[in-house]
């Protein structure tokens, strides 16, 4: 028994992280690749209002290729993208690196920028659509402080709808990274910067060459947050526009619901999640190889 | 020995007195769900709950308990429906206006009410686009259709029309627009514009108006495609563009309920929506003929568009049907039809109601209504009589007509076109 024992909790030791992480595991093969796969046969088929496994080929891809509503969605979202994922990284490193000046508040400003994100898109989304409404929103409160040719009608314009959603995700996602860079600034140990002071670097220079590089996985973290958060925006255009004026704002997230659940199109809605998985895919595999094998390189 | 047949009789009896218990239990359980049904609907906000409550009220008196499962949104309730009716759950009864479609090929789902219906002589009281509506292409009576909402309606504000100096309605839409100039001259906004729900009618109602019933069938319900083509069709675009044109940009964000206010206040002329807007009217005070018109949309008269709301039944897990046809019957008797419509403002889908409860313009509309049965020339909303699909992409091109000015009619008639052939 004596003898024994070592060996059970040695066994044990070797099971239990396998033991501990296999739920999971379970879980994630089964809601999310299982459920990813159904729906891409879901997307060989002719379901429309109920689920049928009536096999179509790629019928449905050639319908969605052929949809211009689809291609408007598909524009919209390669306008979204880099002004969605650019901006609240640049924005959010400026803030970072002037909150850690060692200024007074730093705290109650941190909890400020960061309090978008404690809102839900609903509920910000819902704020920002009365503030972006002509009638009630900015434009009517600068008209009415004397500037009454003042102009804010993004969000019913057909042109510049797209660019409303921008705007509140930005503004959204800004605190956010604000808060990721912060964290990876306070992990750089500060001899590297005195050194380099002392080397005789201007503090720009500091940053340019020493921080910012170093700064390299929280970028690779927030991007690969932001980027699939970003391409299935869905609950802002809800909110924000219902996809309008017309069809003017859609995503293809709001497409693919649209079709799927309140048009009885399911196979076309599945092949269009199909596809927005294959690009989120496309876009990430190569990234996290690349990054993966840096790391590897580095260590 | 004796001790154990003691305890075999103890056994024997508890055991008896257990299974005897269970029955007991069981069989109260089968006769409680034997007169309940469950009843799916989305009818939770202030008017309708109540209209609502009305149903309940008759389907109690008549024995039936109603399992009330009301849910907040349509969209939420056909999601629901839908899901329930999947995995085999599906509820006794449910109300459904557009997606007939989805269980008209699972038939077989589907609960017979033919036993009332011939009691209750549903095909000499209900006009035949109804009766073919409930029967979901299934030859057999399938739901309880329970209200009709007049869709081609003109509501005007008569306040706005007497500065116009003009006291009628206006007949034809040459009528229409020269008042609706008049009106944008005089400072009055011409037409209650809104968000893409209020585009979508609009557009429909110029739609059936210009083409006339037959042709409109044709072209939205049947998607004949030369009728989609004819020159009617690229009219209607015409009209409509003109009619967009009065909209100012920021009325897009409006919900109909807006734009009905503002012609309450006589801010507003006209207003084109389903004649659910005529009960903001009346909460407010005002009474037709006196304070507002309703009357057929320009060109209309004689033809009727309309939509229903219908009790849809099903085949349930536990066999249910006496109370679903206590149910049925509750909810077709004149009565709860006269007072479930009073309190929701529309007119009874039978035609042999006594409307003299009614106000003014709901018994026009029904009188209407009953005369467009007669003639054929009542047609109803195209959204329940076709897939969802189909209606969406071309309610689309509508609404993107609508916001993009520069389009013109034969772009407008291609679009259409297109989106009826590709879903």
């Amino acid at each position: 028994m004596s003898i024994q024992n070592p060996t059970l909790a040695a066994r044990l030791d070797r099971w239990l992280p396998q033991l501990v992480v296999s739920p999971a595991f379970a879980i994630s093969v089964l809601f999310f690749y299982g459920l990813s796969v159904w729906i891409g046969a879901l997307s060989l088929t002719s379901s429309t209002a109920n689920i049928n496994w009536n096999w179509v080929g790629f019928s449905q891809y050639v319908r969605l290729f052929g949809d211009e509503t689809w291609w408007v969605a598909v524009r919209n979202l390669l306008k979204f993208l880099p002004l969605t994922i650019g901006l609240p990284l640049i924005l959010g490193a400026l803030l970072a690196i002037l909150l850690d000046q060692k200024i007074r508040a730093e705290g109650a400003l941190r909890t400020l920028f960061l309090y978008p994100l404690a809102l839900s898109w609903i509920v910000a989304g819902t704020l920002w659509r009365w503030m972006l409404a002509p009638d009630v929103g900015i434009q009517a409160f600068l008209r009415k402080h004397g500037f009454e040719n003042a102009s804010f009608d993004w969000i019913v314009n057909a042109d510049f709808a797209i660019y409303a959603i921008a705007l509140v995700a930005v503004w959204h996602s800004t605190g956010f990274v604000m808060a990721m860079f912060i964290a990876g600034l306070r992990g750089i140990d500060d001899s590297i910067i005195k050194a380099a002071r002392i080397d005789g670097a201007s503090m720009p220079r500091v940053y340019w060459s020493i921080i910012l590089p170093a700064l390299r996985p929280t970028v690779f973290s927030a991007l690969l947050i932001l980027l699939p958060a970003m391409i299935k925006t869905y609950d802002l255009v809800v909110v924000l526009t219902q996809g309008g004026p017309g069809n003017a704002s859609i995503l293809p997230a709001y497409f693919m619901f649209d079709r799927f659940f309140t048009r009885d199109q399911m196979g076309l809605g599945s092949a269009a999640g199909t596809i927005i998985l294959m690009t989120c895919v496309a876009i990430a595999v190569p990234y996290i190889v690349l990054e993966l094998k840096r790391q590897r390189h580095e260590n | 020995m004796k001790t154990f047949n003691l305890t075999q009789i103890a056994l024997s009896t508890r055991v008896a007195t257990a299974i005897a218990l269970s029955c007991a239990l069981v069989s109260g359980a089968a006769r409680a769900q034997e007169q309940s049904v469950e009843v799916l609907h989305w009818w939770t906000t202030g008017g309708t709950a109540a209209a609502a409550a009305k149903l309940k009220e008759a389907a109690t008196a008549k024995g039936v308990v109603w399992k009330d499962v009301a849910v907040a949104g349509n969209e939420n309730q056909r999601t629901l429906l839908r899901t329930k009716v999947m995995k085999g759950d599906a509820p006794g009864a449910a109300q459904i206006t557009t997606d007939l479609e989805q269980f008209a090929d699972q038939r077989d789902k589907l609960f017979n009410l033919n036993e009332i219906a011939k009691e209750q002589n549903w095909d000499g009281v209900l006009p035949k686009v109804i009766q073919d509506y409930v029967k979901a292409g299934s030859g057999n009576y399938v739901g309880v259709p329970l209200d009709v909402h007049r869709l081609s309606i003109l509501f005007t504000s008569k306040t706005a029309l007497k500065k116009l100096g003009a006291t009628e309605s206006p007949k034809s839409w040459d009528e229409f627009f020269v008042l609706a100039d008049k009106a944008k001259a005089a400072g009055i906004t011409p037409f209650a514009w809104g968000n893409n729900m209020v585009i979508g009618i609009a557009f429909d109602q110029v739609a059936f108006s210009v083409m006339g019933a037959p042709a409109y069938k044709k072209a939205f319900i049947d998607n004949d495609e030369a009728t989609l083509k004819s020159p009617a069709m690229a009219k209607s675009f015409e009209i409509f563009r003109r009619l967009a044109n009065y909209a100012d940009k920021s009325a897009l964000t409006k919900k109909w309920n807006e734009g009905t206010q503002s012609v309450i206040a006589g801010e507003t002329l006209f207003q084109v929506m389903g004649d659910w807007a005529k009960s903001e009217f009346i909460r407010a005070g005002q009474k037709p003929d006196v304070d507002f018109l309703c009357a057929a949309t320009p060109g209309s008269a004689g033809s009727m568009n309309f939509n229903t709301d219908a009790f849809l039944f099903f085949k349930t897990r536990v066999d249910n049907s006496k109370a679903q046809l206590t149910l049925a019957r509750a909810l077709m008797d004149k009565q709860t039809q006269e007072t479930f419509n009073i309190a929701k403002g529309s007119v009874p889908a039978r035609m042999d109601i006594d409307m003299t409860k009614f106000d003014d313009c709901s018994k026009r509309t029904h009188a209407e209504f009953n005369a467009a049965a007669k003639a054929n020339t009542l047609v109803p909303f195209q959204g329940m009589e076709k897939p969802a699909g189909r209606y969406a992409a071309m309610n689309d091109v509508a609404i993107e007509f609508f916001t993009k000015t520069d389009m013109t009619a034969q772009q407008g008639v291609d679009k259409m076109i297109s989106a009826s052939k590709n879903n």
